[in-house]
């Protein structure tokens, strides 16, 4: 306030809310500077962090006024990727922000711009959790792992808490997370113990995401709002229970797992006996694998009448995978788009059984709503074709089916185009394919380049 | 207006005297109205003492829209009704046109009125206004005086060096100016 303040500056600092009719001329009035602070904190939420901040060069009056912005977000948008010495700045400068804020944050989030944790997240996590935060993203580039303070697990308003390469131990006084409605952790170490602490004392949770936590072997899912969940990583054993909201299910088993035996009850029948519910189910890798070791039953116990779409990554070579997805198909009676992901698995023990294809082993499949097949990643297998022509018969109602080869295929040129001829070969079940004279042209194109065979209704 | 079922009329009084008749349904669109009515002061004109005659007229403006809209939204078949993108393509054409002096005051009154929707047409476009700007540029589009010294200013960008750094993207933009 140093130095002559220019006349109209006064005159606006007269001007308060609700005395607009003065008899100054409009134009040369600053109006945006006497906005309520609730309308002020909303448009910060719109701006950039960098920009938040920069109002505080407009005048005296707006110096410390981005110190009421609610959402703290710090990630590559607001910094540029060049600077070496980030780390220590943004620190500096987090610590400058919390020291003087003033009302609640709802939303704090470092996504992925801290190389790694110092003793100044311990500090701000201590700020947040007296300020009613409801959205947490804390996740660092590299390092070690950042051992969360116990202040992290008195956030009581905490609904969205994304964090990786951090190290979990919950304080004996953990009451739980009673509003979080998703949770994502990625790369986190975690206890199967500590994992389902947390679970089970956040009744609300209902998006879970967990890709290569360590420790995590026993996965242990009871969340009865769960609606979707996503898993990448190991385990050697999995449970759910109490998930009757679950819909969308992906499952990635990066490494065969163990499982336990279950005697006389399959492994299938096993681990999804409680998601009954579901609308989308994903098998990525390994998982159905696990799933088809030892006894493969013709079909579940329990029906999956909601699931629409299933994508499964299976390894054409063995049998038990094949048949695994049959006993899918034969359970889930009103699925409508189907995707088959062809996965070379590591050369395992294959089982390959003669007459799989036969009638018997395909008998009671009936696919009368499914709309879409795509199957990917081809080389030009028997068994691919095998699939293929199992899908054209028994998809009465078929509009579209998609084979697209891997990008390394091994086949050359003549090799694969015999494999095309011998597919377009294939009799259909759609009646919309079928009595078309010239069966080439329903498939809409077979060129070399893209290696993508469309067959279209 | 003068139908066989009669509408019941409120009458708004704006900070500098002039009085609106409206639809009782088209005063409780916003809620603080809406909450006033509720507890029946039917026959008095109400005050709006923050609300100036000019942007009075522009909310009633808006919340006579908002009447029709969702009164023929009950009938199948409304040709009224909106997809997301004609609302949007709506709300850009309310505020087109509207100077950075009205823009604040209607903020103030759809705030004060508890009008969320037009609240929210008036946040997107100051953003869309300030976003990008430099310092200077926001002063001079809404008249703020820079009352800073220059050590002032220059201990500001110390503080928050990080804020203030050029990069490609603003030089970029305002040489295009």
């Amino acid at each position: 306030m140093k130095g002559a303040c220019p006349v109209d500056k006064l005159l606006a600092k007269a001007l308060v809310i609700g005395n607009f009719e003065g008899k100054m001329n409009e134009m040369e009035v600053d109006k945006i500077s006497n906005l309520p602070v609730d309308i002020v904190r909303r448009i910060f939420k719109y701006l950039p962090m960098r920009e938040v901040v920069q109002t505080s060069l407009l005048s005296t009056n707006w110096r410390y006024k981005w110190l009421a912005a609610e959402e703290l977000i710090f990630d590559r948008r607001c910094f540029r990727s060049s600077q070496r010495d980030s780390d220590v700045k943004l620190a500096s400068f987090v610590n400058q922000v919390l020291l003087l804020h003033e009302g609640p944050i709802s939303k704090f989030k470092i996504d992925n711009y801290l190389e790694k944790a110092s003793s100044d997240v311990d500090r701000w996590l201590l700020v947040l959790s007296r300020k009613q935060l409801i959205h947490l993203v804390l996740t660092f580039r590299s390092g070690d792992y950042y051992k969360l303070p116990s202040s992290l697990f008195s956030l009581k308003h905490i609904k969205y808490l994304k964090l990786s390469l951090c190290l979990f131990s919950t304080p004996l006084s953990f009451g739980g997370f009673s509003c979080l409605t998703a949770l994502d952790l990625q790369q986190v170490h975690i206890t199967n113990e500590t994992f389902q602490s947390i679970i089970c004392k956040s009744p609300l949770l209902q998006r879970l995401q967990l890709i290569s936590c360590y420790g995590l072997r026993h996965l242990s899912v009871t969340a009865p709002k769960l609606e979707w969940l996503f898993f990448h990583g190991d385990f050697d054993d999995l449970h759910f229970d109490v998930v009757s909201h679950l819909v969308e299910v992906t499952i990635s088993l990066c490494n065969l797992a163990d499982g336990g035996a279950r005697g006389a009850v399959s492994r299938l029948e096993w681990y999804l006996r409680h998601l009954t519910n579901l609308k989308k189910l994903v098998f990525y890798n390994y998982f159905l694998k696990f799933l088809s070791t030892g006894i493969v039953p013709d079909k579940l116990s329990v029906s999956y009448c909601n699931l629409k779409y299933l994508r499964l990554h299976v390894n054409m070579e063995d049998s038990n995978q094949i048949l695994a997805a049959f006993c899918l198909f034969r359970s889930s009676p009103n699925l409508e788009h189907i995707r088959i992901e062809a996965k070379p698995n590591k050369p395992l023990l294959l089982l390959d059984r003669e007459g799989l294809w036969d009638a018997s082993s395909t008998s009671n499949i009936g696919l009368t709503h499914v709309k879409v097949v795509e199957i990917t990643g081809c080389v030009g297998l028997e068994r691919e074709l095998d699939f293929v022509r199992f899908f054209l018969i028994i998809t009465p109602v078929l509009e579209r089916m998609t084979i697209e080869m891997h990008k390394k295929a091994a086949t050359n040129d003549s090799e694969q185009l015999k494999w095309v001829k011998n597919m377009l070969r294939f009799r259909r079940a759609s009646s919309r394919a079928e009595g078309n004279d010239s069966r080439a042209t329903d498939w809409s194109s077979y060129s070399r380049s893209g290696c993508i065979y469309n067959f279209v209704k | 207006m003068s139908e066989s079922t009669e509408k019941k009329m409120v009458r708004l009084r704006s900070s500098d005297g002039e009085v609106f008749e409206v639809e009782e349904s088209v005063a409780k669109v916003a809620k603080t109205l809406q909450d006033m009515l509720e507890e029946d002061c039917a026959d008095a004109v109400i005050p709006i003492t923050c609300v100036r005659a000019p942007i009075l007229t522009k909310v009633i403006d808006y919340c006579k829209d908002q009447v029709m809209i969702s009164s023929s939204s009950s009938t199948t078949n409304n040709p009224n009704e909106r997809t997301e993108q004609e609302r949007k393509a709506w709300g850009q054409k309310f505020m087109e046109g509207v100077d950075s002096s009205t823009l604040c005051e209607l903020l103030v009154a759809s705030n004060f009125l508890n009008i969320e929707g037009l609240l929210n047409l008036g946040v997107d476009k100051m953003v869309s206004m300030i976003q990008g700007k430099y310092p200077q540029e926001i002063r001079d589009m809404f008249n703020v005086v820079n009352d800073f010294t220059p050590e002032e200013e220059e201990e500001i960008r110390n503080q928050n060096a990080w804020a203030f750094e050029r990069d490609p993207y603003y030089k970029k933009r305002s040489s295009s100016k």
